[in-house]
């Protein structure tokens, strides 16, 4: 299988400090990618720069073959990078069902269509309604549409952010440790879902995970970063290999957890 | 009843700077404080352009929009991507300068003594009449930008300026282009307000530059605020709360000076007791902005 991310040299310092250190990886298509590391090293902020929230002073980063230098976040998301956040970040005043309806761009949100093409802009919504409602069924959400998303427990937030994410049926969908917050059952809704996503539909996944059991069960490769830098980039059986890495920059617990 | 058509009138003219005002702060969380200065643009615009240079009240009024909503969209490319606090500054900074030109560019303006004359609007030979005439006029423009706001909440742009408003970062990573959205909503927000200031110009048939000033722009604050946010109602009773109710001190036999302080000690009363009770306003359904 191609890849469909590679992340080339990408470098980024704040203030002298260097955050992300020449960083090399790729994501193969259809896959499970889990990028693992101490806190602070530099996880959150490689996904930051994948999505174009922040800017790489050398390196660069490439899409299906097309750079995304000079891409704004936006930009990037039409391009089909789907991404959520360590915290669910839900709309807290819409439905749940507006939420994800949100996640899905529509002519109806210009001021021109919202004035003159009511009808075309109403049969487009209804047809983003059924999509929202999917995706909300596919995370089994689909009974609390209409309920404000503040309402909803962190871990439902959590799936809804997820199907905000879904509705725009990304090719690749970044997550940022999506099972904070999850109860076992929550966890396994989510381990089941991420591994429906990749076989059933196809979608890729980049997911920042300490939780080490689903990390070692569900990826096809692991990149290990430290300080900034991929100590790592290998199959999970090859990374088990790494003990003394693991254990240094993860500790003995998330070792202990894998087996 | 002159009297009564005179607030009727007013809270009319209000009543859309409170809808354009509130489509900023209340849905899209842009915090202006230059609202009292397109307003003033609109007003100054049609009273040049009518009486100055002869056009007629339509061409007049509708390139007074097309200016708000330019200078918007030229205030808001540089300020727009600014942070909260810095886009704050800018635009008092711009409302500043807009009173400091209308002050002293006197050739143009007529600086601090305003500009006399305004025609009514007109068709042939017949003009708007004062009293049930002028509230007709105004209420036929102001229920049009109130048409213009319903279109807009019962659309999907609704849901995307509550995005933005309450997480932008997110907005950005679901493909919304939050600066090109924002400078849209302003560049519209500016237009409705030198909409009212065309109107104001036409209604008064006289303009100066106290109407614009920063207590004007208070003054519109507090009437979003105490009315509520994101309905169209509280966009009237905003305006008809803050016009109104001074009023009434004069039947209480306190002297026209004195109604101006009794108005801003209201405007902070009834702000606090709205904080402290309703935080939403008195029609108002969410929150205002993203702060």
């Amino acid at each position: 299988m191609s890849d469909i991310l590679s992340v080339e040299g990408l470098c980024l310092s704040f203030g002298g400090h260097r955050v992300v250190d020449n960083a090399q990886f790729s994501v193969e298509t259809g896959s499970i990618t889990s990028l693992i590391g101490p806190n602070g090293a530099g996880k959150t902020t490689m996904f930051n720069l994948i999505t174009g929230l922040l800017t790489p002073q050398a390196g660069d980063v490439r899409y299906r073959g097309e750079t995304l230098q000079g891409l704004k976040p936006f930009q990037i998301a039409r391009r089909g990078i789907g991404r959520t956040f360590q915290d669910p970040r839900v709309f807290p005043d819409m439905s749940v069902l507006g939420n994800v309806m949100v996640g899905l761009r529509q002519r109806g949100e210009g001021p021109l269509a919202a004035l003159l093409q009511r009808r075309a802009v109403e049969r487009e919504t209804q047809d983003v309604k059924a999509r929202a409602e999917e995706a909300l069924d596919r995370v089994g959400l689909l009974d609390r549409a209409g309920d404000r998303a503040a309402d909803l427990s962190f871990g439902e937030q959590r799936f809804v952010s997820i199907a905000r994410t879904l509705i725009g049926r990304p090719p690749l969908i970044m997550m940022d440790e999506p099972t904070v917050g999850l109860d076992k059952a929550g966890l396994g809704k989510l381990t089941a879902l991420l591994n429906d996503l990749v076989q059933r539909s196809g979608t890729t996944i980049l997911v920042i995970e300490h939780n080490m059991d689903v990390v070692m069960s569900m990826s096809k490769k692991i990149v290990l970063l430290v300080e900034g830098k991929v100590m790592a980039s290998d199959t999970p059986a090859e990374i088990r290999k790494h003990r003394n890495m693991v254990e240094a920059y993860l500790g003995r617990r998330h070792l202990a957890a894998s087996h | 009843m002159d009297y009564a058509l005179h607030l009727l009138t007013l809270i009319c003219i209000f009543a859309v700077l409170s809808v354009s005002l509130d489509l900023l702060i209340g849905h899209t969380g842009i915090l202006s404080f230059a609202h009292a200065a397109f307003y003033g643009i609109g007003a100054y615009a049609t009273a040049i352009l009518t009486v100055t240079y002869g056009w007629g009240w339509l061409p007049a009024m509708m390139f007074a929009f097309v200016l708000g909503a330019a200078l918007a969209i030229a205030i808001g490319i540089p300020t727009l991507r600014l942070g909260g606090d810095y886009f704050i500054l800018a635009l008092f900074g711009f409302q500043s300068i807009v009173i400091s030109i209308i002050l002293n560019w006197e050739s143009l303006t007529n600086g601090p003594f305003g500009i006399r004359g305004i025609p009514r609007p007109s068709v042939g030979e017949w003009s708007v009449p004062s009293g049930v005439g002028i509230l007709a006029f105004c209420c036929v423009v102001a229920l049009l930008v109130f048409e213009v706001h319903r279109r807009f909440n019962r659309s999907p742009m609704r849901a995307v300026l509550h995005a933005i408003r309450d997480d932008d970062t997110v907005a950005q990573s679901l493909g919304i282009n939050v600066v090109r959205t924002r400078i849209v909503v302003f560049a519209i927000g500016g237009g409705f307000a030198a909409i009212a200031g065309a109107l104001l110009a036409f209604y008064f048939r006289f303009i100066d530059p106290t109407s614009f000033n920063f207590n004007t722009m208070i003054l519109l604050w507090a009437m979003v605020f105490i009315g509520g946010s994101q309905r169209l109602l509280g966009a009237i009773v905003g305006p008809a709360i803050l016009i109104v109710f001074p009023e009434l001190f004069r039947f209480l036999g306190v002297n026209g000076t004195s109604i101006a302080y009794v108005q801003q000690g209201l405007y902070g009363l009834l702000l606090i007791l709205l904080m402290m009770f309703r935080p939403q306003g008195l029609i108002g359904t969410g929150k205002r902005s993203a702060g």
